[in-house]
């Protein structure tokens, strides 16, 4: 094959393996010059994976990558870089301190004869390479005191300045306004004009739609195929994306029906700027609520928002019919509202700390004998709930790092429990635990539902929400999308919504 | 984009600080811009500033040195060691307390002798900034650990005692005044000059930065950070023993208790002159600046005939007020 046909960027066969998982499976991709190629794919699909083999930061486990012919082999980003593959991550390292010049030239700034670097020459290249983007920034400003949209314009300036031929994007959109995202789409117009190959992963159909001359769907780290865009439609795309399995949706849920239930949570117009949308739904005793949406949808910044830890620009929440006012998540839990967070290890349990100590931290001062704490008390009090729980733990004072991802999250379940709580959030409660654990969780949760408690679920897995959910709210950009009740919910119609397509 | 007022007032309130400081010495006292004074002053400033400018480098990189203040003990003993060319530990006490005229026997000539105790100084350096790179410790557990070693070291070695007959060529060191400029100003600001100079202009300079800033954005843009994350230590371990041989000068002996917490007024020099502790952001013109404004206050608490319990007192409350207004002013600054 004569050197000029051949792809810029090719990808055979890559195959990432993980203990217990594999993230990419013989996965075939290939980006030409002047094509724009998308990206596409639940989360956890391998979409990330498989950038981050191709940028040169992860080794692949098995596959070649090509690059105008040419067998490569990253050694680190760096080298990538070297040989012409810039990937431009959705959250850009930075050095805040330096200034755009510098983190565009950083270890190769341009110096003088006596090894000085020279900061005229520096920011006349800067400011070369911004121009080639038309992005109105002073080289000479820090990078941190620039907006997210504009660092990520300085980050472009930096990968033509490495001279890429592919340019990676990774979901651009989800730190972009519209209309930063336009300017974008131009200048990527323009790197294509020019030759370049650009990837670019989005979660939304219609930038696909919009910018993609091709697109990859992933789907558990396999390949789902790869289409030209002019040849397929929003359902085509769709039906890619969630593939055919759907035997997974069994019948579950507590209540089959909301009606006739009192309510609990009621949340009114609740706004944060950028973050949240005019957010507005009811919970009721008993009720299941599921959350689905994409990262970055605005799913873990609603909890938050609902227990406090995140302050909101306005909005109402009412409890029980009484307006609330909740500023911290210890005002949150003395309402009767918890949060088991989605980072369990750092923000769910205290990991260098016993199973006791985790289970009654937020109910130490039920467990008093008179002014001071009584150990016997607490002892009898986490082994209740270790016993009615099953944790499987060698004793009370194993430290919580050992216990398996599964029994980590009944700690956090334990530790809300005694508190006679109303309203529970879980938001990723079986992220990152084996099959038979999960089962046991949702069980669990769905067991607190039919006692009578309020309940929220937030998650990215679909048969996990469908299987859980009595409705299910859709978010989509910081609003919901839709609410679906447990009969109308499918897996099409989530991935539709998630994606910001409205009702087809 | 125009600058703020309240920006200006961030960048550049140090120096407005440093006005005041001057002026208010002025006023309090006529005696202030008397040149015993002002020497006086600048000798004084000159040994924490050498200090702070290897501190510099190391808070830039997001670490701590704590070990400095013992260095300059133990480069202060090892230096009168080598002139002496024995080794004191195996003699009896009785001939530290030296009256006499010594008879020296010196190991090496005299520019190599400093050579010795500066390169032993850089390698103590090395060895904090290696130990605490490879096996992922903080620097302030490990040159905390350093810190005792070589104090630990120095006074057990001479039993306590000062090792008199340091020879008068050194003393220029401490004492010289070439156009009547303190010789400790002169070397201060010329290495300052040199530092500056390189953490400005060379690409090694600027890796410290960025490094200090974010190591992960540093790997990305092809940083090694092995290196970047150890030579501040070895600079801070070269400047202490630096100010070890001179304080060998001033005192005309080696002196194994000196520098004790000398390393606090350095850190919180480099820390009123700008320099964040978290890493990445700061500047030795900022460190000069804050090193003389920690020696402005001590002389007008001095010019007040303060003593030195109070004098303590009124220090910490100074750096601490300090700190508190700069942080207000860079965060109203970053809205």
């Amino acid at each position: 094959m004569n050197p000029s046909d051949a792809a810029l960027l090719e990808a055979r066969g890559i195959t990432k393996i993980y203990p217990g998982v594999v993230a990419l499976d013989n996965v075939d991709f290939q980006v030409n010059a002047g094509e724009v190629h998308c990206l596409a794919g639940e989360n956890g699909a391998g979409k990330s994976t498989l950038i981050e083999i191709i940028g040169g930061s992860y080794t692949k486990d098995a596959g070649t990558i090509r690059l105008q012919g040419r067998e490569v082999e990253f050694a680190n980003p760096r080298h990538a870089q070297e040989l012409g593959v810039a990937v431009l991550h959705q959250e850009i390292p930075i050095l805040p301190h330096l200034s755009v010049a510098e983190n565009i030239f950083l270890s190769r700034q341009p110096v003088s004869g006596a090894r000085l670097i020279s900061y005229a020459e520096m920011n006349r290249q800067a400011r070369r390479w911004l121009e080639v983007i038309q992005a109105d920034i002073d080289p000479r400003t820090l990078l941190g005191d620039l907006p997210i949209s504009r660092q990520q314009l300085v980050s472009i300036a930096k990968a033509l300045s490495l001279e890429a031929r592919v340019i990676i994007f990774d979901e651009p959109s989800a730190v972009l306004t519209i209309a930063e995202l336009k300017r974008l789409f131009q200048i990527i117009a323009s790197l294509k004009a020019e030759g370049r190959g650009i990837v670019y992963i989005s979660h939304r159909l219609e930038e696909i739609f919009e910018i993609g001359d091709r697109v990859t769907v992933l789907r558990n780290g396999k390949l789902a195929g790869t289409e030209s865009i002019g040849r397929i439609d929003r359902g085509t795309l769709i039906k890619m994306l969630v593939g055919r399995e759907i035997d997974e949706s069994q019948t579950g849920g507590g209540a089959s029906s909301v009606e006739g239930l009192a309510p609990v949570l009621e949340v009114r117009g609740l706004n944060r700027k950028g973050v949240l949308e005019d957010i507005s739904f009811t919970l009721h005793k008993g009720e299941i609520l599921g959350v689905y949406g994409l990262v970055g949808a605005g799913r873990t910044e609603l909890a938050r928002a609902l227990i406090g830890a995140d302050r909101v620009d306005s909005g109402d929440i009412l409890l029980e019919g009484r307006k609330l006012k909740i500023s911290s998540p210890r005002e949150a839990i003395r309402n009767g509202l918890c949060l088991s967070p989605e980072d369990r290890k750092t923000q769910g349990v205290f990991l260098e700390k016993s199973v006791q100590d985790n289970i009654c931290l937020p109910s130490l001062n039920s467990l008093k004998g008179g002014l001071f704490l009584s150990y016997g008390k607490i002892a009898k009090y986490a082994a209740d709930f270790v016993s009615k729980l099953r944790i499987v733990t060698p004793h009370l004072q194993q430290y919580v790092k050992f216990l398996s991802g599964g029994n980590q999250q009944k700690v956090v379940l334990a530790k809300w429990l005694g508190m006679k709580l109303k309203v529970f959030i879980f938001d990723e409660p079986t992220r990152g635990i084996d099959v038979g654990a999960k089962e046991e969780i949702r069980g669990l949760i769905k067991k607190l539902a039919r006692e009578g408690k309020a309940v929220i679920v937030i998650s990215s897995e679909i048969p996990e929400i469908l299987v859980i959910s009595d409705r299910v709210a859709v978010m989509h950009e910081g609003r919901i999308e839709a609410l679906l009740r447990r009969q109308e919910a499918t897996r099409e119609k989530l991935m539709a919504y998630s994606m910001g397509a409205k009702s087809e | 984009m125009k600058p703020k007022p309240n920006r200006v007032l961030a960048d550049y309130g140090l120096y407005f600080v440093l006005l005041a400081l001057v002026l208010v010495s002025a006023i309090l006292s006529p005696l202030f811009f008397s040149y015993n004074n002002l020497a006086n002053l600048l000798t004084q400033a000159s040994f924490t500033g050498l200090l702070a400018l290897g501190m510099t480098f190391v808070i830039l990189m997001g670490g701590i040195d704590l070990s400095v203040g013992s260095m300059v003990g133990f480069a202060s003993i090892l230096y009168a060691t080598v002139l002496h060319g024995a080794l004191f530990t195996f003699m009896p006490k009785e001939i530290f307390v030296y009256q006499g005229a010594p008879k020296l026997t010196p190991i090496l000539p005299l520019p190599l002798d400093v050579l010795f105790v500066l390169a032993v100084g850089a390698f103590f350096g090395l060895i904090s900034g290696f130990i605490s790179y490879r096996f992922r410790i903080h620097s302030f557990i490990v040159t905390l650990c350093v810190m005792i070693f070589t104090r630990g070291l120095a006074v057990s070695y001479t039993h306590g005692q000062p090792l008199f007959g340091v020879p008068d060529s050194i003393s220029y060191l401490a004492y010289g005044l070439p156009a009547k400029i303190p010789m400790p100003t002169i070397i201060w600001l010329g290495a300052s000059l040199l530092c500056l100079l390189f953490l400005r202009y060379t690409r090694f300079g600027r890796g410290i930065y960025a490094v200090g800033g974010g190591e992960e954005a540093a790997r990305l843009s092809g940083i090694q950070p092995a290196w970047y994350r150890i030579f501040p230590y070895i600079a801070s371990g070269f400047f202490a023993a630096l100010v070890g041989i001179m304080m060998s000068g001033r005192m005309g002996c080696g002196d194994p208790k000196i520098g004790q917490g000398w390393e606090l007024d350095a850190i919180a020099a480099v820390v009123i002159g700008g320099t964040s502790l978290s890493g990445g952001k700061g500047s030795i013109g900022g460190t000069v600046v804050g090193v003389l404004i920690m020696g402005l206050v001590i002389n007008i608490l001095n010019l007040l005939e303060i003593q030195a319990y109070p004098q303590a007192m009124a220090k910490g409350i100074i750096i601490v007020g300090a700190l508190a207004l700069h942080s207000v002013l860079s965060r109203r600054r970053s809205r």
